[in-house]
């Protein structure tokens, strides 16, 4: 199974994630909202500038920057 | 003569009370600034 | 009275006080105003709340006090609004009662990430009740809860509410009463073993500390802080134990961890523990198709249709401040201008006459009539927070913000800084790091208020031409919409210095939860429209009365006696040349005598004249229409005077009167500017004007700008005030908006230009003057500093900005 960062995927797709890292505050963020291993989270849309984007993750949407997906690891 | 003193007491007891209540008012702002009075202090939004 | 007594201390006895915890939006607050029978502010988007607010519920005989507090997705709170919440469970802030339970609230539609929260809540241990809310929306996604099963595996009961529409509030009632009673047992989760023994030996460590702190540390709060390592308690603890607890501290971290982070230890065991029950609880059937959510969101955050949307619903707020206003504005202003009249005939001449028609109606009634424009901006912003538009306001605009350095969620304080700017600055405590909130702080009073918005709509409607602009714009609002970006445009290059220099920091996370849209409770818009009303009014009966009444001391005192001979004397001079019948004359006391007739057909004259030029806008066309009503009105006059000799003189009388009239009218206009001159205020006046001059503004203007320093919209107010007893209107029924317009400089050129209307809205959209805001602002940095910087800033920008206004404009010839 090959894996990437959640920033990278496209729109419309599902992933599980693999791994949430990141300096530690963000990293406790991301895993209190939800964003933690073994769950599926789908990408819904990017903001019209390109950044940030929007997830569904546990029934709901969130939104957080590129820079800060990109220490969400997912399966691909 | 009497209405003249009369109006002059009404006049004062007005300004009077409109001064109190804007002093007070300014008192309530400081205490919002000093942080006892949990509101915002402006009855705008309450 | 022995009954009152009784069961006074029968609600002592019971006396109990609960905190509402639960994830941000969930419907804390409407909950809270349920049960409280207060009025929260509620509104679709995470961060309403920000502050802990108390009241009590009554259920039969017993009392209860109800915190709201502000949402948060954790205990590990980051923000100050989410350590509002914390601290507030464990009774650490002052003035606060330290709650004996906790009601959870928790969001049917996302249950999970809701329970994380619930979990750490429990472990307190605390009498806990749960409210599930939002299970309507949950069924529109086809979620189901098993309320019952739920709190068979929680332990602690839980009630199905609906608190917009009052269902299920009495059942929570009495069981909030029932569970009150027993102490509640702590909820337990499968940790992993080196992780417990972590929490137990810091928790011993605390205890052994805990002499030192003051109080004794539960085993929860050992807990928290084994994990976030960070955060008050943790400075405490450095600063009571010293360096070897710190160093001990972060072995037992360490050793508890076991090779993951901790707060991967914790999210994995909470949201396993939570998985696995709501397999039980939950049931998820998948419906195809989009969300409502969803497809609103394809629009309104798309590339092309968000952006049309946007501006189309920003011209739809600025046409309707101008079109839906009109009538109800032309009825305040006529009630007040028939009030004036009404108390100026009862009261004979005098100050108090003076000081309630020069002084109180005026400047209340001078803001009051401003009311409908306050509504349908309220109306806007309380749709917009409604619906849920705040959060995606934040997601479409964070790129943005971020070149600026500051970070989408400041733009939702921003936006509500159109309302007012205390809330905007409250709602900072939503910004995590210190010096993006510091900025924000800075930058929410520099959004158009309310407050401003009689401002700008006295000056537009005095100076800005009605036409239409494309064939359907109006100019005018085109003008307000500008005025709006004003503040904006002056807040960008300030927020590039403020970040750029003294408030730099690294880039913070931008975590927001996006809620589903909901359409706006019409009942909810109604509510708030009244409220913000209410208060609207409450403002002009209070603060703006007062200092209107206050500016009309300062502009009627010292009144001399010397002034008033000196008029008096000019006034029997010009009476001298005419007869009795003539001085006296007066159309209120004769209404039947022959001159009145004669007034009578000039004031139908008069009022035709008027009526024509609401109606005709060709130039020519008016003055042929004109010409003829004056022909009317001659040959009416002619008849009446051809019926006798008396009448015949009665009409040169009437003549003669009119002249007279006229005399002494201007007489009492020089005695009433002549007082206003000597008057304390004129004084002042004109000891600043050099200061106001280059803006184009006279003293009356500078002094009226000075008294609005505890609110903008006093301005409006004052003028009204100071322009009435300078006598600068003919009749007492002028609205400001003629009074302004008519209002001549002491060279008898028109006070108010195109070119002076724009440097007061110029200055007034850039200025400090709101005690409020500053006062909110010392409280929210804790310093004088900033609101000093503030308005420092502020009145300084906004002085050069008025003053390059005026003189392009006037340049410019307007
Ligand atoms: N459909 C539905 N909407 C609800 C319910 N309860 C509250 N709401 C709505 O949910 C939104 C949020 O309500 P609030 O009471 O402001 O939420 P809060 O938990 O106080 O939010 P914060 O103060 O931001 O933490 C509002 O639009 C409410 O009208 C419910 O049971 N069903
Ligand atoms: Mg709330």
């Amino acid at each position: 199974m090959s894996s990437q960062t959640l920033d990278k995927l496209p729109i419309g797709a599902s992933a599980t994630v693999l791994d949430v890292a990141g300096e530690p505050a963000l990293q406790q963020r991301l895993l209190e909202m939800g964003v933690l291993p073994g769950v599926q989270v789908s990408i819904v849309r990017f903001a019209p500038l390109g950044d940030p984007i929007e997830i569904k993750v546990m029934g709901y949407s969130l939104s957080l920057r590129k820079s800060e997906a990109a220490h969400v690891t997912v399966s691909a | 003569m009497g209405g003249m003193m009369l109006e002059t007491i009404a006049i004062i007891a007005i300004v009077t009370i409109a001064a109190g209540f804007a002093g007070w008012r300014a008192f309530q702002t400081l205490r919002v600034a000093k942080g006892a009075k949990a509101c915002g202090g402006c009855d705008k939004c309450e | 009275m022995s009954d009152t007594t009784t069961s006074g201390r029968h609600a002592r006895h019971d006396k109990h006080t609960i905190a509402v915890m639960g994830n941000p939006n969930t419907g804390k607050s409407t909950l809270f105003s349920a049960l409280t029978g207060t009025r929260q502010k509620v509104a679709n988007f995470p961060g309403v709340t920000v502050e802990a607010k108390i009241g009590t519920a009554r259920f039969e005989n017993s009392e209860l006090t109800v915190i709201d507090l502000p949402g948060t997705y954790s205990l590990s709170a980051r923000s100050p609004d989410e350590r509002v919440a914390t601290e507030a469970l464990l009774g650490r802030i002052e003035g606060t009662p330290k709650p004996d339970g906790v009601l959870i609230v928790l969001d049917a539609s996302s249950l999970d990430r809701n329970l994380y929260l619930g979990t750490q809540v429990l472990e307190f241990g605390l009498p806990a009740v749960v409210a599930l809310t939002m299970m309507d929306v949950a069924e529109a996604r086809g979620i189901t809860v098993d309320a019952k099963k739920l709190s068979e595996t929680l332990g602690v009961p839980v009630v199905v509410v609906n608190a917009p529409k009052g269902r299920g509030l009495d059942e929570l009632k009495s069981t909030l009463h029932r569970t009150l009673h027993h102490p509640g047992k702590p909820l337990e989760l499968p940790y992993p073993e080196d992780f417990t023994r972590g929490v137990g030996t810091l928790h011993e460590n605390l205890c052994d500390l805990g002499v030192e702190l003051g109080f004794k540390p539960t085993r929860p709060e050992a807990l928290r802080l084994l994990v976030d390592g960070a955060g008050p308690f943790f400075e405490e603890c450095e600063e009571v134990g010293g360096e070897s607890w710190t160093r001990q501290f972060f072995e037992i971290r360490e050793r508890a961890a076991g090779g993951r982070s901790l707060s991967m230890v914790e999210a994995q065991t909470r949201y396993g523990a939570i998985g696995g029950w709501m397999r039980d609880v939950k049931q998820t059937e998948t419906r195809e198709g989009r969300t409502k959510t969803d497809v609103v969101d394809g629009i309104l955050t798309h590339k092309v249709w968000g952006s049309l949307v946007f501006i189309l619903a920003m011209g739809l707020i600025f046409q309707s401040i101008y079109s839906w206003s009109g009538p109800m504005m032309d009825a305040i202003d006529g009630g007040f201008g028939a009030l004036g009249d009404w108390v100026g005939g009862m009261l004979s001449e005098g100050a108090l006459k003076s000081l309630i028609v020069d002084g109180v109606i005026p400047g209340v009634g001078g803001v009051l009539i401003f009311l409908p424009q306050i509504l349908i901006l309220f109306l806007f912003i309380a749709i917009l927070e409604d619906l849920g538009y705040m959060a995606r306001a934040a997601f479409l605009m964070d790129r943005l913000m971020s070149r600026f350095g500051l970070n989408g969620r400041s733009f939702i304080p921003m936006l509500s800084g159109f309302a007012c700017a205390v809330p905007a600055i409250m709602g900072t405590r939503v910004i995590e790091d210190r010096n993006t909130r510091l900025t924000t702080i800075f930058l929410a009073p520099f959004m158009s208020c309310s407050a401003r918005l009689p401002v700008y709509v006295l000056f537009i409607a005095a100076f800005v031409p009605e036409t239409k602009v494309l064939g359907f714009l109006e100019l005018q609002g085109l003008v307000l919409f500008a005025m709006y970006w004003v503040g904006v445009l002056a807040a960008i290059p300030t927020a590039l210095v403020l970040k750029k220099g003294i408030l730099k920091s690294k880039v913070t996370p931008f975590l927001l939860e996006l809620p589903s849209y909901k359409a706006p409770r019409i009942k909810a818009v109604a509510r708030t429209l009244l409220d913000r009303g209410g208060s609207f009014v409450k403002r002009a009966g209070t603060i703006i009365l007062a200092v209107s009444i206050l500016v009309w001391a300062a502009g009627y005192f010292p009144h001399s006696q010397r002034v008033d001979d000196q008029y008096d004397a000019e006034i029997a001079t010009a009476e001298a040349p005419y007869s009795e019948s003539v001085v006296k004359f007066d159309p209120e006391t004769d209404p039947d005598s022959l001159m009145a007739k004669f007034l009578e057909a000039d004031e139908a004259h008069d009022a035709r004249v008027a009526a024509l030029a609401e109606e005709i806008t060709d130039d020519d066309a008016l003055e042929t229409a004109v010409a003829d009503s004056k022909k009317k009105r001659n040959a009416a006059m002619a008849e009446i005077a051809a019926s006798s000799t008396e009448a015949t003189q009665a009409l040169n009388d009437y003549v003669a009167w009119k002249e007279l009239s006229e005399a002494r009218g201007e007489i009492e206009n020089q005695r009433a500017g002549h007082h206003l001159e000597n008057s304390f205020l004129g004084r002042a006046g004109h000891l600043i004007e050099p200061a106001v001059k280059p803006l184009g503004w006279d003293w009356r203007i500078g002094m009226a700008a000075i008294a609005s320093f505890p609110a903008r919209e006093v301005i409006v107010a004052t003028l009204g005030t100071i322009f009435n007893l300078g006598g600068d209107q003919d009749e007492e029924s002028d609205s400001l908006r003629e009074v302004v317009k008519d209002a001549r400089r002491a060279d008898g050129t028109p006070l108010f230009t195109l070119a002076t209307g724009l440097s007061i809205m110029v200055f007034f959209a850039l200025c400090a003057q709101c005690a409020a805001t500053l006062a909110v602002m010392r409280r929210e940095t804790n310093s004088w500093k900033w609101p000093v910087a503030s308005f420092l800033y502020m009145t300084g920008l906004a002085y050069v900005a008025a003053l390059v206004t005026y003189q392009v404009a006037s340049a410019w010839g307007a």
